[in-house]
């Protein structure tokens, strides 16, 4: 009778040690709150970096953001880009044992257009007419029109899958009971404080490395730094460029920094004088001294941009720089018939960041005779203020910045190119209209064809380039504070942290 | 003295709506579309108008206050914009944090500051007045979050005795409650001090030392409890601000209280969230005034409850 126990009790502990072999716990300090970890009603990135270890996509994005299969093996797409075919995974289930197979799938993406549920991803992904289980293994979706970007649309963060007996238990509450099929499953919601998550026993891919996995909600920059420093935290997101050097000095501590797909720029009013005329904005352009910026205010985490998307965006094509010429924009300015300049408002958030590049920018027009007054606001009138629709605007000039979740061209250009994006529609601050440009971006949409594709957008690039609508200011880099015992937790260029192969050495 | 304790709570009520009226106008006029903001920046026309529906900021202003008070009364708050939560579940997960934060600390500041104000009263022009009226002068100078920056810095990151961030646990405690008590410490004993040598000079402070009773016996029955009530209107009211979160002390230990939550709210146009924290701050006050008035009564008899 007691060997037979102690039998037992060796029994428990061998597979106890096996299901759990994966120990120790890895803390993620982020830069503000978790809102909702639904990926259909997600709006940004500190969500999507908690929800990345929980669920899986038919596709995502490999760090150096290239398209890679995920839960699908394989993919057709029709030539006109209407119907897209996924094999998929055979042997996954989700956290709470429920199998993933076709019908999962179409339940999720269902779920998601379904107009009643008002979720904010719904626009995303209500292009899609009809979704057809073809086999448990195999999935056809078919949209309502030629949509080019589908692929990567299917990449994004909101494109990952719950479960569809989560959906069916919980329906919007899904929220706070996240189920999916990745390397951790959901274990806590300390709401204001954190969220924790613990390995996955049965995951399909590389066994998870550590027990736990937490997410902090940490938004004072120097506090984070504090907790890195104290141990508190192995990994610290959004570390500004002014806290990088107590980290770089300290003999157990790192600073990754990436690029990003985010751009800064000034967009200026193309409607209006004294920005109507090209000449002027490429004058701008002239006198701005982009090397000094991005060593000034991104302390060098940073690259100065060659196109109007950044580099890491499928579709990117170099231009060539506008090169800092005071005396080519002086010249340029008095061709346009402004030889003593003009005086404009520059609009921007009141950030730190922001009223920085403001600032310098001022300087630098300044060198050239041209006036430029700053208006900062507060987030929420500043909403108002560059929403509001043309004939009501008051924009003359605004500094700002895009990433384009997608990864995408089509994401990175149509919202802020295309003439149908004007403000309240879209960010089309610039009211940039090219009929050219509109019709390049619509063929970028109207192909599968991921060459013709790039052709289009290429074009689209060296026209906006040469239109100068902005002032193609720069690319801040994504910096992390990172402990030295911490593997496998890193930014990806869309912004988001991806810690699913988080390894304490 | 309870018909006067249910007057009083009754006469709160219509207070209470006037100022949910005023709150609410208010807040409506911060610029600022909540609809746009909750829907995002890269979020279509079609969208930002499909948010504004779900947030019901489609109808016109009055019809949106009649409803706020109709499901009020039934104690329904409506759903937070930003977390899609009900509102008073929001607000009761950040008021522990601040209601453990600003009770820690006006304890600390009451103790402390009295006992260093009748200290410095006591030993008038000593070199312990001396210290003890610099030194709240510094208190009330140095700026909490510098204070707060130096004790992380000290305490946590180099000696770690105690954790960087303030959680919800005794030892997470300590260094944000000094940091927000040291002001109103200060404040507290330079009230106590003053308040002090001017009820010491009066003549029934004379009249007991004259029948022969003790130092300690003049000190602490007679003079100290005289001598307490401005000072425990100024705790009241010092109270009062705390409870409505310290914004900043808050963002500096993490500690995601009543004030954090209250600059997310407004950063969101979270109206839902404002109109019921804006409204609980007043209550708050209000409620405190009435400890306060309660209090007066135990410290001195004279004064009667009609």
């Amino acid at each position: 009778m007691r060997k037979s126990l102690l039998l037992l009790a060796a029994g428990v502990v061998l597979s106890f040690g096996a299901a759990f072999a994966a120990s120790g716990t890895v803390s993620v300090a982020m830069s503000g709150n978790a809102i909702t970890l639904n990926p259909a009603d997600t709006n940004g990135n500190l969500d999507f970096s908690i929800e990345r270890p929980i669920y899986e996509g038919l596709v995502g994005f490999d760090k150096a953001g290239k398209l890679v299969p995920e839960l699908a093996t394989s993919w057709t797409a029709s030539p006109d880009a209407t119907v897209f075919t996924f094999d998929l995974r055979k042997g996954v289930t989700f956290q709470d044992g429920t199998p993933f197979n076709a019908e999962a799938v179409k339940t999720y993406f269902d779920w998601v257009i379904d107009p009643a549920n008002h979720f904010v991803r719904e626009s995303l992904y209500n292009v899609i007419k009809n979704i057809d289980v073809v086999s448990e293994y195999q999935v056809k979706f078919t949209l309502s029109k030629p949509f080019g970007a589908m692929l990567y649309t299917f990449a994004h963060p909101a494109g990952r899958i719950v479960s569809p007996a989560a959906i069916k238990k919980y329906g919007k509450d899904v929220k706070q009971h996240p189920v999916g099929t990745g390397p951790f499953a959901f274990e806590s919601w300390t709401p204001g404080q954190k969220v924790v998550l613990k390995a996955n026993p049965d995951y399909w891919g590389d066994a998870p490395q550590v027990a736990n996995l937490q997410f902090l909600f940490v938004p004072n920059a120097a506090t984070r730094v504090a907790m890195l420093q104290s141990g508190e935290a192995q990994f610290i997101e959004d570390l500004p460029p002014q806290l990088v050097d107590p980290i770089k000095s300290a003999a157990n501590l790192n600073v990754t920094a990436q690029p990003s797909i985010y751009v800064r720029y000034m967009a200026m009013n193309t409607q209006a004088k004294p920005f109507k005329d090209p000449r002027v904005r490429r004058a701008l352009n002239y006198a701005v001294d982009k090397k000094t910026i991005v060593d000034v205010i991104a302390k060098s985490y940073g690259t100065e941009l060659t196109a109007p998307i950044a580099k890491q965006v499928t579709g990117y094509s170099a231009q060539t720089p506008y090169a800092y010429d005071p005396e080519k924009a002086k010249q340029l300015l008095a061709e346009a018939g402004y030889p003593n300049g003009f005086t404009f408002t520059i609009d921007s958030l009141n950030s730190t960041t922001y009223q920085q590049i403001d600032q310098v920018l001022q300087q630098m027009f300044a060198k050239v005779g041209v006036t430029a007054k700053i208006n900062p606001m507060e987030s929420g009138t500043f909403s108002s203020t560059v929403f509001a629709p043309f004939d009501k605007t008051t924009l003359q000039a605004v500094v700002i910045g895009w990433s384009p979740s997608t990864g995408d061209a089509d994401w990175g250009l149509r919202p802020l190119f295309d003439k149908a994006s004007w403000p309240p529609d879209l960010y089309n601050l610039a009211f940039y209209d090219n009929p050219n440009v509109n019709k390049l971006i619509a063929d970028g949409l109207s192909t599968a064809n991921q060459d013709i594709r790039n052709q289009a957008y290429a074009a689209a690039e060296k026209t906006i380039w040469n239109d100068a609508p902005w002032v193609f200011l720069y690319s801040p880099y994504n910096i992390a504070g990172i402990s030295a015992k911490l593997n496998g937790v890193f930014y990806m260029p869309d912004g988001t942290v991806d810690a699913r192969a988080a390894a304490l050495q | 003295m309870w018909r006067y304790l249910i007057r009083r709570l009754i006469e709160l009520v219509p207070t209470l709506i006037g100022v949910s009226l005023a709150v609410f106008l208010f807040i409506h006029a911060i610029p600022g579309d909540p609809a746009r903001l909750a829907a995002g920046q890269d979020a279509s026309l079609a969208d930002v108008e499909a948010m504004r529906v779900r947030l019901g900021l489609n109808h016109s202003l009055p019809v949106q206050y009649l409803y706020f008070l109709r499901n009020a009364v039934h104690g329904d708050f409506g759903l937070s914009y930003r977390q899609q939560v009900p509102v008073l579940q929001v607000v009761r997960e950040h008021f522990l944090p601040t209601l453990l934060l600003s009770t820690s600390a006006i304890v600390v500041a009451f103790v402390f500051g009295v006992l260093s104000g009748v200290m410095a009263a006591t030993r008038r022009n000593s070199w312990l007045d001396l210290v003890i009226t610099g030194l709240s002068a510094t208190g009330i100078s140095v700026p909490s979050f510098f204070l707060g920056i130096l004790l992380i810095y000290l305490f946590a990151v180099d000696l770690r005795w105690f954790p960087v961030t303030g959680s919800v646990s005794l030892r997470g405690l300590v260094l944000p409650s000094v940091s927000l008590a040291l002001a109103p410490l200060a404040t507290i004993a330079r009230f106590v001090r003053s308040s002090f040598l001017e009820v010491s000079g009066e003549d029934f402070v004379r009249t007991a030392s004259a029948k022969g009773l003790g130092y300690a016996a003049v000190t602490y029955k007679h003079a100290l409890r005289n001598a307490l009530i401005p000072v425990v209107t100024m705790t009241g009211l010092q109270f009062g601000f705390l409870l409505g979160g310290a914004v900043v002390i808050e963002t500096v230990f993490n500690f995601t209280g009543l004030g954090w939550l209250l600059i997310q709210s407004i950063g969101f146009r979270d109206y839902a969230v404002l109109q019921v924290l804006l409204l609980l701050f007043a209550l708050e006050f209000m409620l405190v005034n009435l400890l306060v008035d309660i209090t007066y009564g135990a410290l001195d008899p004279r004064i009667r409850y009609e």
